[in-house]
């Protein structure tokens, strides 16, 4: 399939936010932005998580710098339900035959 | 139908000026925003609340009539309105239908419901600034496997929203492993991408195999004579019977590693876990005499 692209521009006007602020994202390495043409775009799979950082930013006023940090502990919360979701599983077993 | 202090959810005076609700809003948020509180139910039900208390409470208009009526919000002029607009309204979201095996289905956060009582009392939700205004919502939904269905490579079809969907179902999915279905979510707004659909797979406890990772676990009964003089036994294993040897004086719970036997390992075509037996030797019970004689025997020798 080919890679579906939307420009910076216009998540900006849609989201009504600044470029600086996506600008600050690429930096720190939270987005990935692809020059097309003349255009800087990102691709569609990155939407999600970029509309994520949108709304921490302006609903909660997290900065990009405390963005990053959600971002590494939520990976962390993520590894950690998966493991615990594992030792239920095996859990589950011992219980069921005891 | 109860009424809700909006003020207690936040946690603030009734003077609170709308600076001040905000402020508040914005420090309970950063605790139960969903984005940072993933899978916790209480957390996206607290922060519904407080988008709720922050929406009245920070529009003059909602806040005045709201602090008019109060708890006898009943009596406000839109009740009756708002409770016909409800009842015009109030069908449900149908969901599924295909499978027979799909279960509970839920939108993300920002999809939800504002409660009961803000419905009343101002009609149907304005849309606040918590709606994704691009791409579509995402949805999640669950699919309950049996092992065995796990085991081979199937198709599963279902319909969500009035769109058939077709999925193809790896062999080796894991219990709790997520897939994402690209644009099978919520229409997207403004021109962007419609949401996903973000599927867990909950796999069932088999009666007789036990999986762990890509191995499997099998507990299998064989009687006192094959163990002690050894012999053949067939076991049923997800791929089919096999014949296994029973080596002469074999011990009550010794284990066999059978290679390649057990759970095929996901997206890996060709490669499977191993198959683990512990033998459980069963005694003879209601012997007759003349066995009972010959145990004596042995017993003595």
């Amino acid at each position: 399939m080919a890679t579906e692209l939307i420009t910076i521009t216009e998540y900006c006007i849609h989201h009504r936010t600044e470029v600086s602020f996506i600008d600050e994202l690429e930096q720190s390495g939270l987005i990935h932005i692809i020059q097309q043409d003349e255009e800087r775009c990102i691709d569609y799979d990155q939407l999600d998580q970029l509309e994520s950082y949108t709304r921490w930013y302006q609903d909660l006023d997290i900065n990009v710098a405390g963005i990053e940090t959600i971002h590494h502990l939520l990976q962390k919360i993520g590894a950690l339900q998966q493991q615990v979701r594992t030792l239920e599983a095996g859990l589950s077993h011992y219980e069921a035959g005891a | 139908m109860a009424f809700i202090d909006y003020y207690q959810v936040l946690g603030i005076k009734k003077d609170a000026t709308t600076e001040e609700v905000k402020k508040a809003y914005r420090k309970l948020a950063r605790k139960y925003h969903p984005d940072l509180n993933p899978d916790d139910q209480e957390a996206k039900a607290k922060f519904q609340q407080l988008n709720e208390a922050q929406e009245v409470l920070t529009d003059p208009e909602k806040r005045k009539q709201y602090d008019k009526y109060g708890e006898n919000w009943k009596h406000g002029e839109q009740y009756e309105q708002a409770q016909r607009a409800q009842e015009a309204q109030g069908q449900q979201y149908q969901y599924g239908g295909g499978g027979g095996n799909w279960q509970d289905y839920s939108g993300n956060f920002d999809d939800g419901q504002f409660s009961d009582f803000f419905e009343s009392m101002f009609g149907s939700r304005s849309g606040g600034g918590r709606q994704s205004v691009f791409k579509g919502q995402d949805y999640n939904a669950e699919l309950s496997l049996s092992l065995r269905e796990a085991y081979t490579t199937h198709q599963q079809s279902f319909t969500i929203n009035g769109k058939n969907v077709r999925i193809t179902v790896n062999a080796g999915i894991a219990q709790g492993q997520k897939i994402k279905l690209k644009g099978y979510g919520a229409p997207g707004m403004n021109g962007g991408p419609a949401g996903d659909l973000y599927l867990t797979f909950h796999i069932k406890e088999d009666p007789l195999f036990r999986r762990e990772g890509d191995n499997l676990y099998l507990h299998m009964d064989i009687d006192l004579y094959t163990a002690v003089l050894g012999g053949e036994v067939t076991v049923d294993t997800l791929a089919g019977q096999i014949k296994l040897k029973v080596k002469p004086e074999t011990q009550n719970g010794t284990k066999l590693r059978l290679k390649a036997k057990g759970f095929p390992v996901y997206k890996k075509e060709g490669q499977f876990g191993d198959l683990y037996i512990t033998f459980n030797v069963k005694l003879p019970t209601q012997l007759s005499d003349k066995q009972k004689e010959l145990f004596a025997q042995l017993a003595a020798s």
